[in-house]
C-alpha cells in the first residue's frame, strides 16, 4: 500500500530531478534519497510510475542529485524540442554545436579513467579553443595541402578553420556569436543553463567544472550512445567515399 | 602458468631448506621476490611522482617577496588542512571548500611575511590581495589544474614491463549538496602518511605495538602523538577501502571475483578485524592503567584514549563497510547488466573526438552524429505553460528588491541579447546610447535607423534599443530630445536585428528650419 506521503516525496523527486538548480536543503535530500532507495512506503515504485507516466526514466537518485532521462520509444511533454537545444535552425548550428560539445567533453574527460571517478573535472574556452584549433591545424598540415584551399579535410577541421579567427564585441570584450569562440562559449551556456556544469571563474575565457549530472548521464548511456554514433558516422563516410571513388574509376 | 603463485605459497615455499629446493622451486621463490621487489618499486615512484607537484611550487617563486616563502611548508600545510576537514567516520567527506582552502594558504602565507618582516629580509608585508593571489595559485599546483601541469604521469611498471597511467594530483574537488569541496586524493593521503611499502594493516598494528610500549613506559606524549598518526592512517585505510567500493561501484564487471575483488576484500575485512582487536587492546590496557597513574599524567592518558576510541569507532563503521562489499558487487552485477559490465566506457578524446574530427568526411554523416552528441545532453525540462494571463500576472507582480537585482553569475552579453524584453537598461547603457545620438546628430543630423547601424554591428545591443525608444519617445511627447535636438518622423521604417519601428530624423534645433 503506498502512502499519501510516498506519492508526495515521489513527486518531490522528480520535481527535484526537473529543476536540479533550485536547489534543496541536503537534509530533505538525504531523506529523498533514502526513501527513494528504501523503497519506504512504496516511494520508489510510486516515483517510478508516475515518472513513466509522463514518459520520464529515473536514471539516478543520489545525494547528488536526480538525473532523469527520457523513457525510450515514449513521448514526454517534459523533453525539450530540437529548436530548444540549438536555437538556430540549420544544418551549420547544429554541427557547430555537436563539434564544440565533443571538444568539450574530450577535454574535460582527457583520461578514460575520469568517467569513472566523482571527483569534479575542470575545463576552460581557451582549452577548447585550442584544441579544436591544433587538431584542425594538424590535420591541414598533414594533408599536405595549401592550408587556404582546405581540400581534403573533414568537415569538421573545415568549420573550424573557417570560424577560428578572433572578433570580439566592443563592449565587455566578449566573442562574437560568429566566431569559434562565441560558439564554445554557448555550449558552455547550455551546460550550465541546465546543471551539468558550474561556471568558477572567467579565467581562461570562463572556467567551468563539471557537475555530477553530467557524469551520470555519459556513465549511464550517453557514453555509448555517443561512441556508437561516431562509428556509424565513420563507417557511412567511408562507404560513401569508397561508392564515389568506385564511380570514378 | 606454473610461475604464478600467491603470496601464501611463497611463505611455503620459503619454509623449505636450501638443500631440498629444486630448480624449479628457486625460480619460483625468485620470481615471488621479484614481484615484491617490483611492488615496492611502484610504490616508491608513484610518491615520487605525486611528490614532485609540491617540489614544482618553487617554481612560481619568481620575484620577491614571494621568493622568500618556503614552498615546501606551505604545500604540506595546505594537504595539512585538507587532511584534517576530512571526517574522521566519512572519511569521503572533507567540509573545506576550495575558496576556504585558498584563505588558509593565504593565513599561513601571511604568518611567513610578518616572520620575514620582522626578520628585516623585506621592507614590507605584501597586500593581502596579492597574498591571496599565491594562495589560489599553491591550491591550484596541488589540485593539478591543467594550467599548472599535467595531472597524468606515465609511469613503468617493471612487475608486468609496461607504463601505465598514474594520477599525481595532491588535491581533488567534488561537489556536495550543489557547493565544490576540495579532499585529499588517495595518492596524496599514501604521500602525506609516510606509506611506502608496508601495507596499511601491518602498518597500523606496528603503530599500536609501539603506543603500547610507550603506555608501558609511561610515556604518555609519545603516545598521543603515535596516537595521532595512527588516527591519521585510519583515515587512509578508509579511503583505500572505499577506493575498493567505487571501484566495485563503478564497473563491478569488470573485475572477476575470484582473482580480483575476493582477494582484495578479504585482505580488507582481516586488517580491519586486526586494527579493532588492536584498538581494543590498547582501549584495555589505558583503563586498567588509569587508576594507578598518577594525576597529572591522567588527563594526557585520557587523551590517548579518546584518540584511540575515535579510531576504534571509525574501524566498527569500516568494518560494516567491508562486510557489505560481497553483497554489494552481487548487486551491482545484477544491476549493471551484461552491457555495462562487459563493455569498458569509451574514452571522450579516442573514440569520440579523433574519429569525429579525423574521420567523418561526409557532411552528412557527421551532422547525424552532432544531433546524437547534442541530444545526449537534452535534459528533461518542466513544459512551459502557455497561459497569457498566468504570464502577465507573474510579470506584473510586485519584486521584493532582492530579487530585482540580478545575481546569475553569467550575466553575459549573449544572455542580454537574448532576453532583453525583461532586462533593464543601467546608466551606463543610457550614457552611452545618448552619447551616441548627440554625436552623430551635431555633425549635421541624422537617422534613428543610422544610429542602429553604428550601435548594433559594435554589440551594442541594448544601447541601440535604449536610442530607438529613447527617439520614438521623445517624437510622441514633445518632438524634442535632450533639450537640444529636434525630432521629426521620416514616414519610413528602419528594422534592425532585435527592433523594428518608424525611422526619426535627429538634428540639432533650430538646423531644422534651415533646411526648410
Amino acid at each position: 500500500m503506498i502512502s499519501v506521503d510516498a506519492v508526495d516525496m515521489a513527486a518531490e523527486i522528480i520535481e527535484y530531478g526537473l529543476s536540479p538548480r533550485k536547489g534543496q536543503s541536503s537534509r530533505r535530500v538525504l531523506q529523498l534519497v533514502a526513501a527513494y532507495l528504501a523503497n519506504t512506503d512504496g516511494t520508489r515504485t510510486a516515483a517510478q510510475t508516475m515518472a513513466k507516466r509522463f514518459g520520464l526514466s529515473i536514471t539516478s537518485v543520489t545525494e547528488e542529485g536526480v538525473v532523469l532521462s527520457k523513457e525510450p520509444e515514449h513521448d514526454s511533454i517534459f523533453m525539450p524540442k530540437r529548436d530548444d537545444v540549438v536555437k538556430e535552425p540549420g544544418t551549420e548550428a547544429r554541427l557547430l554545436r555537436g563539434i564544440c560539445n565533443a571538444a568539450i567533453l574530450a577535454c574535460a574527460y582527457q583520461r578514460q579513467q575520469a568517467l569513472y571517478s566523482d571527483s569534479v573535472q575542470t575545463v576552460t574556452s581557451e582549452e577548447v579553443y585550442e584544441f579544436l584549433v591544433e587538431a584542425a591545424a594538424k590535420m591541414t598540415l598533414e594533408n599536405g595541402e595549401a592550408p587556404a584551399s582546405l581540400k581534403g579535410i573533414t568537415e569538421a577541421a573545415r568549420i573550424v578553420e573557417r570560424m577560428k579567427a578572433d572578433s570580439f564585441s566592443e563592449k565587455g570584450g566578449k566573442p562574437r556569436k560568429q566566431t569559434l569562440r562565441g560558439q564554445i562559449d554557448i555550449a558552455f551556456k547550455y551546460f550550465t543553463d541546465h546543471g551539468l556544469m558550474l561556471k568558477d571563474s572567467e579565467d581562461a575565457g570562463g572556467t567551468y567544472k563539471t557537475l555530477p549530472e553530467l557524469r551520470v548521464r555519459l556513465q549511464t548511456e550517453g557514453a555509448q550512445e555517443i561512441a556508437y554514433a561516431v562509428l556509424s558516422a565513420v563507417k557511412a563516410s567511408s562507404v560513401d567515399a569508397a561508392m564515389k571513388e568506385a564511380m570514378n574509376g | 602458468m606454473q610461475n604464478i603463485q600467491t603470496f601464501f605459497d611463497f611463505d611455503a615455499v620459503s619454509g623449505t631448506s636450501a638443500e631440498l629446493a629444486t630448480e624449479e622451486e628457486i625460480s619460483v621463490v625468485r620470481d615471488e621476490f621479484d614481484r615484491l621487489e617490483a611492488a615496492a618499486l611502484r610504490n616508491r615512484s608513484q610518491t615520487v611522482a605525486t611528490l614532485s607537484t609540491i617540489s614544482s611550487i618553487v617554481a612560481q617563486s619568481s620575484s620577491p617577496p614571494f621568493s622568500f616563502i618556503d614552498p615546501h611548508t606551505t604545500g604540506l600545510m595546505a594537504i595539512g588542512h585538507a587532511i584534517d576537514s576530512l571526517r574522521l567516520l566519512d572519511i569521503e567527506t572533507s567540509d573545506l571548500t576550495v575558496r576556504g582552502l585558498e584563505a588558509r594558504v593565504a593565513a599561513d602565507l601571511s604568518r611567513q611575511f610578518v616572520a620575514l618582516a620582522a626578520t628585516g629580509v623585506i621592507a614590507e608585508i605584501p597586500d593581502s590581495e596579492d597574498v591571496a593571489t599565491w594562495g589560489k595559485n599553491v591550491v591550484d599546483k596541488l589540485l593539478c589544474r591543467k594550467e599548472h601541469g599535467s595531472q597524468i604521469d606515465s609511469l613503468f611498471d617493471m612487475e608486468n614491463n609496461r607504463f601505465y597511467e598514474f594520477s599525481h594530483a595532491l588535491l581533488e574537488e567534488y561537489t556536495r549538496s550543489g557547493a565544490i569541496y576540495v579532499r585529499p586524493t588517495a595518492a596524496c593521503l599514501t604521500l602525506y602518511l609516510g606509506t611506502l611499502t608496508q601495507g596499511i594493516g601491518d602498518i597500523q598494528t606496528a603503530l599500536a605495538a609501539v603506543i603500547q610500549r610507550q603506555i608501558a613506559r609511561g610515556e604518555y606524549h609519545a603516545a598521543l602523538q603515535t596516537a595521532h598518526e595512527h588516527q591519521r592512517i585510519t583515515r587512509q585505510h578508509g579511503e583505500k577501502i572505499r577506493t575498493l567500493r567505487r571501484k566495485i561501484l563503478a564497473n563491478a564487471g569488470r573485475y572477476s571475483w575470484g582473482s580480483s575483488v575476493l582477494p582484495e576484500i578479504q585482505i580488507a575485512q582481516r586488517d580491519v578485524e586486526d586494527a579493532i582487536s588492536a584498538d581494543t587492546a590498547l582501549e584495555e590496557l589505558l583503563d586498567s592503567s588509569m587508576d594507578t597513574l598518577p594525576k597529572e599524567k591522567r588527563p594526557l592518558a585520557q587523551r590517548v584514549l579518546l584518540v584511540i576510541k575515535s579510531c576504534r569507532n571509525a574501524y566498527r563503521e569500516l568494518q560494516t563497510l567491508a562486510m557489505e562489499l560481497p553483497r554489494l558487487y552481487s548487486s551491482c552485477i545484477a544491476s549493471q547488466g551484461f552491457a555495462s559490465s562487459h563493455i569498458p566506457l569509451p574514452s571522450m578524446h579516442n573514440d569520440v573526438f579523433i574519429p569525429l574530427f579525423n574521420e567523418v568526411f561526409e557532411p552528412k554523416a557527421l551532422l547525424a552524429a552532432c544531433d546524437i552528441v547534442n541530444a545526449v545532453f537534452a535534459t528533461p525540462r518542466p513544459a512551459l505553460l502557455h497561459d497569457v494571463i498566468a504570464v502577465t500576472e507573474l510579470l506584473l507582480k510586485p519584486v521584493s528588491s532582492s530579487e530585482m537585482i540580478d545575481t546569475s553569475p553569467d550575466g553575459d552579453e549573449m544572455l542580454d541579447e537574448e532576453d532583453l524584453a525583461l532586462s533593464i537598461f543601467d546608466a551606463i547603457t543610457i550614457d552611452k546610447a545618448r552619447k551616441t545620438i548627440a554625436l552623430m546628430a551635431d555633425a549635421g543630423g541624422t537617422r534613428l535607423s543610422d544610429i542602429m547601424k553604428a550601435l548594433e554591428p559594435e554589440g551594442f545591443t541594448e544601447e541601440s534599443v535604449a536610442a530607438a525608444i529613447m527617439i520614438s519617445a521623445a517624437w510622441a511627447h514633445n518632438r524634442n530630445h535632450d533639450g537640444r535636438y529636434a525630432v521629426s518622423r521620416t514616414y519610413r521604417r528602419f528594422a534592425s536585428q532585435v527592433c523594428s519601428g518608424d525611422d526619426y530624423l535627429v538634428e540639432l534645433k533650430g538646423a531644422e528650419n534651415d533646411q526648410r
